[in-house]
């Protein structure tokens, strides 16, 4: 049945990806939520919560203030906070009860920032989103108002990198590795959206000559730069040392399918499957057909459910291997005692917007460290 | 003790008549408590004496929390009638519905049915039932039965219909059975017949019939019941049959 | 959105210290602070100390039931991820409510549908399940009666069981704590008592059977039970037997008088204190009881005996705790010490004893006062008006181990909390009490400041595993 899971974990969600992206930037992020957004967001899916200070908060919603449709206390408190600590912006973003109850997010925004003079950002996540889409939102956000608008192309080439969250690069020194590998490639990398940046970085955006997408978190902000600056972008992930441009498979922000299969030998069957962010498994696929010689596959299963998930596995033809986060492996064992497959090898690749930090020491960095199917 | 939820269009005349049924009932000697389900929380506004604000049971929670109590919210009006008016947001804003579930689980929690011990519960629910919330009312352990105010125009018999197939929808579930409809005249064209099929349409009949009359606009100015200011009027006398119909089935 | 035009220039925050503009609202001293709340509401930080329970691991407690949460995607993150970290995603599934749910009012059928499916795919059924609704589900007017009588009928070999997670109606009535340890026994089924079956309820984690309370009820030959001593269901169930329930966690009190109003049975409940007074009344409470339960069974009056005079002779074990006391001293002397609120359920209560017995304890980590402290509380105030109370949700909370105070002075901290504000590797690494209870908590927590005052701890990783002692794996 749609929306069950018997056996797999949930990717993160909307409002964290806002979190998420915006964490290094000097802001205060607000969870408009009861309680335990928080804690789940901060243990999971923030693995710079321990070292790095953030201003992170929840509302504390309680249900009288959710009936009666009070947003005086929400903004009053955000302004409180606000006066006190001092935050270079405000983020709010929504979650399920407010969303179900039509709280006004925007109003909110513009009554905090009435107030306080500091700029406030609304985000409408309800919690029933994944986090692509959040943080997507909030990577457009900064395009369409933090990037200075009149400005001029480097002299030199020069490049922004999109899409950047611990979600989906960890902490484990891939993100750098991504940063350096486009510096190799001759660009002065201007802001890396959003790990080891500062708004004043992120400001001088609109003077690259190019952007590079990494995950789909970075495409909406990538086609808003497109737009205002008229910068192009390509998208992928760099594989043991080579980038994988996989733009291709995308119209704009919209995949062209969840599943997308790299080579089209249909007789051969496709032998290796990639689980996981859409822009990352398509550039592990692509490396492993046109490096590996092997026919491989795509699934992008960020918004994708258990059932979902297990029909892509199945109608797979002639699978041998699946790449996923280690919590899909159960899916797969559940498959093999159902009889539904047989003889698939799983080779686990760590995803933090799956399994949280739980197999964090066994992060993969595909840019020099991706491992071979054979 | 009986348990009755009143439904029907917005401005039907719900609150007018539960009122007048509630001040009928309560003069016959029945401890009659009447509660009103709708943010406006104006369905007891003809019972209230002399300080017509009474504050309602969301009202009581945002301000106080917890730390309130029954006497707080339950409030007696004209002949006895004790009032209760459960309140909601501001329109445009909020949950009503949720609301709908607090003010009751509230009310329960307080007490109101083993304190007082009422012979009569009304409850009188807002027009549009659009969410769960507002079938708070027929569930189990709430009202036995459910009335539906319904004149004869378009509007109201639609809204009538649907009430009444969310109640058969819910027979499997205990909740309250359709009592039947309360003709409230408008004088429309073909008016009898039309309430009459949909009546038959659900196997349930009209157990009252309410004139139109202007003595019901009279009292309403005088911000009073029917049986109230015009005792001795026609439009009184249909009131008491209704109520004594109603206690009676 | 409001158009903003040019965006200031950032400061990055990273770890560095001076914020003590920012975290002077989130602190104040005990001659100012208000009973119970000392800090007002407002936005709320979470920080990373993580050790206590939550509705996942309690639930895990019923041995061989199934957990099944229906939610927001939002929301099953933290609890899929508790389940998983926990090595129990076996005894664990999900329903994801989407939008169209919402709208389109089908919230009962999800449940029921969602539960019928995730049943019928498990390998082996199990004897329960508990069944985690959301906030949600009270915002879209579900009936609980209607959704769970279905799914009995559809499966009346298992046992259902209504759990919540919603935290929007967190101060409408019980907390979720407190509901969860009333649901852990709802399962229970009503059947003839066992006049010297006792059982301990409402904890998390094993009473300590070094506890006066468990060496008064093993004395008098009876027949203990604990949720986390059962390995199957049931034995689980065997707890409905018990005559006699006790509780000494405050969030299990409610609990415990459901549970006995619905299968017969007395509840005690023992408040936690490090009070001697207390204590002892609680051991005389405790005494009572068990009288009146041996006197039922005809059984003769042990409590007054010799042999269990000599356990709970309080002016024994009273002077064994003043020995602790001194010996503690002495090694750590002034020492500066901090206390929170995940180390017990009342802190203040170790607070005053040990500030009566000359310890520097100079900080409470604390967001509130409860109830049973007022007293504590009161204490303090008049004689210790300059000790230090600190929020740990305030706002300002988030800077404050930045301030990296451990490096500069040696803080000996009890409780998690207490250590990471400070960013002190000296602490006593407990939560929820540990389950110690009377004169063995007093002595016990001693020896664990002892051996924390002279050994560092990993603190950094430790306060990180989440539901301490539920086997997590990070």
């Amino acid at each position: 049945m749609r929306q069950t899971s018997g056996f797999i974990s949930t990717y993160s969600a909307d409002v964290f990806g806002v979190c998420s992206a915006l964490y290094e930037l000097g802001g205060m992020i607000v969870m408009h939520d009861a309680s335990g957004c928080n804690s789940t967001y901060t243990t999971h899916d923030e693995p710079r919560w321990y070292d790095m200070d953030s201003m992170v908060y929840i509302s504390g919603l309680t249900e009288i203030e959710a009936i009666m449709g009070d947003s005086t206390k929400f903004v009053g408190d955000v302004i409180r906070a606000a006066k006190e600590l001092s935050p270079e912006f405000i983020a709010i973003a929504g979650t399920p009860i407010p969303a179900m109850t039509g709280f006004d997010i925007d109003a909110a925004a513009y009554s905090i920032e009435a107030e306080t003079g500091i700029p406030v950002y609304g985000f409408n996540t309800t919690g029933m989103k994944s986090y692509i889409q959040g943080a997507g939102e909030a990577f457009a956000c900064l395009a369409e108002k933090a990037v200075l608008r009149d400005v001029l192309k480097t002299d030199n080439r020069s490049a922004n990198i999109l899409g950047l969250t611990p979600l989906d690069f960890s902490v484990n020194g891939y993100a750098e590795s991504v940063c350096g590998f486009i510096e190799a490639q001759g660009y002065q990398v201007l802001s890396s959206w959003a790990m080891g940046a500062s708004l004043k970085d992120i400001a001088r955006a609109g003077a690259a000559h190019e952007n590079f997408v990494v995950s789909e978190t970075g495409l909406k902000a990538a086609e808003k730069l497109k737009e205002i600056f008229g910068t192009p972008y390509r998208s992928g992930i760099p594989v043991n040392g080579e980038f994988m441009d996989v733009g291709g498979w995308y119209h704009g922000t919209m995949r062209k399918n969840r599943l997308v299969k790299i080579n089209t030998e249909e007789y051969k069957g496709t032998e290796v499957l990639v689980l996981g962010e859409g822009i990352s498994t398509l550039s592990l696929a692509k490396y492993i057909f046109e490096k590996k010689g092997l026919s491989s596959a795509s699934f992008a299963s960020t918004d994708a459910d258990e059932d979902e998930i297990a029909e892509a596995i199945l109608s797979v033809q002639g699978l041998k291997t699946v790449i996923a986060d280690p919590l899909f492996e159960r899916l797969l064992k559940a498959l093999k005692t159902d009889g539904q497959i047989h003889d698939i090898s799983f080779i686990p690749m760590p995803h933090e917007a799956f399994s949280g930090r739980i197999y964090r020491k066994n992060m993969v960095n595909p840019v020099d460290g991706f491992y071979t199917t054979k | 003790m009986i348990k009755l939820a009143i439904y029907g269009k917005g401005g039907i005349g719900k609150s007018t008549t539960v009122s007048n049924v509630a001040v009928e009932l309560s003069r016959m000697g029945y401890k009659v408590m009447q509660i009103g389900c709708d943010p406006k929380a104006d369905s007891t506004l003809s019972l209230r004496k002399d300080d017509k604000k009474i504050f309602t049971v969301l009202e009581l929670i945002r301000e106080k929390g917890n730390d309130f109590s029954l006497y707080d919210m339950v409030h007696e009006g004209e002949s006895g009638v004790l009032c209760v008016e459960a309140g909601g947001p501001a329109p445009g804003v909020g949950c009503a519905g949720r609301g709908i579930i607090a003010a009751l689980d509230k009310l329960k929690e307080k007490g109101a049915y083993d304190e007082y011990k009422p012979d009569v519960v009304l409850y009188d629910v807002l027009g549009d039932v659009v969410c769960g919330g507002f079938s708070m009312p027929m569930r189990a352990g709430y009202a036995d039965k459910v009335y539906i105010i319904t004149s004869g125009e378009n509007m109201a018999i639609h809204a009538a219909a649907n009430i009444a197939m969310a109640v058969e929808g819910f027979k499997s579930r205990g909740y309250a059975a359709l009592g039947g409809l309360i003709l409230n005249h408008r004088d429309v064209k073909n008016e009898n017949e039309k309430v009459k099929e949909l009546a038959e349409d659900f196997h349930t009949e009209i157990v009252g019939e309410l004139t139109r009359s202007s003595t019901v606009w009279d009292a309403e100015e005088l911000g009073k019941t029917v049986l109230s200011a015009f005792p001795e009027s026609e439009m009184a006398e249909e009131y008491r049959r209704l109520a004594r119909k109603l206690i009676e089935i | 959105m409001t158009d903003i035009g040019i965006l200031r220039v950032n400061t990055m925050l990273i770890k560095a210290g001076n914020n003590s503009d920012r975290i002077k609202n989130a602190h104040v001293l005990m001659k100012d602070a208000a009973f119970p709340s000392p800090f007002g509401g407002g936005l709320e930080y979470s920080s990373p100390a993580r050790g206590t329970w939550n509705i996942v691991h309690t639930g895990m407690l019923v041995p061989e039931a199934h957990e099944i949460f229906i939610c927001a995607a939002s929301c099953l993150r933290g609890v899929v991820l508790t389940a998983a970290e926990m090595n129990a995603l076996d005894r664990f599934s999900t329903v994801e409510v989407k939008e169209n749910n919402l709208l389109d009012g089908d919230m009962e059928e999800l449940l029921i549908d969602g539960v019928t499916d995730i049943i019928q795919k498990l390998p082996v059924k199990p004897p329960a399940v508990l069944v985690y609704t959301s906030c949600v589900h009270h915002f879209t007017g579900c009936d609980w009666k209607v959704m769970f009588r279905t799914l009995s009928e559809k499966y009346p070999g298992i046992d259902f069981i209504d759990c919540y997670m919603n935290p929007t109606l967190r101060k409408s009535g019980l907390t979720p704590d407190q509901i969860m340890r009333k649901q852990l026994y709802a399962l229970l089924k009503e059947k003839e008592k066992n006049p010297v079956s006792v059982s301990i309820i409402g904890n998390d984690l094993p009473t300590n059977p070094d506890s006066d309370l468990i060496r008064v009820i093993k004395a008098n030959d009876l027949d203990l039970h604990e949720i986390t001593s059962c390995k199957r269901y049931d034995e689980y169930q065997e707890m409905a037997e018990s005559s006699l329930y006790i509780s000494y966690y405050p969030a299990a009190k409610a609990g415990g008088d459901a549970l006995v109003k619905r299968i017969g049975g007395k509840h005690i409940y023992l408040p936690y204190s490090w009070n001697y007074d207390e204590i002892r009344r609680s051991i005389e409470i405790l005494k009572q009881a068990i009288s009146e339960l041996r006197s039922n069974a005809s059984l003769s009056d042990k409590t007054g005996s010799e042999y269990s005079q000599d356990l709970t002779d309080d002016e024994k074990r009273i002077l064994e705790c003043e020995q602790a006391y001194r010996e503690t001293l002495e090694l750590v002397g002034d020492t500066p010490i901090a206390i929170d609120y995940t180390f017990c359920p009342r802190p203040a209560s170790v607070a005053a004893e040990l500030l009566k017995h000359g310890f520097n304890v100079k900080r409470l980590y604390l967001d509130s006062f409860t109830g049973e402290e007022r007293d504590d509380y009161e204490f303090l105030k008049k004689n210790y008006p300059e000790i230090d109370i600190y929020a740990t949700v305030n706002p300002g909370s988030r800077f404050m181990a930045a301030e990296n105070e451990g490096a500069r002075e040696k803080w000996l901290a009890i409780g998690q909390k207490a250590a990471y504000f400070l960013n002190t590797d000296y602490f006593i690494n407990v939560i929820e009490g540990g389950g110690m209870f009377g004169y063995e908590a007093v002595t016990d927590t001693l020896s664990l400041l002892r051996e924390a005052f002279l050994e560092k701890k990993d603190m950094r990783n430790l306060v990180q595993i989440k539901g301490m002692g539920c086997c997590g794996c990070c």
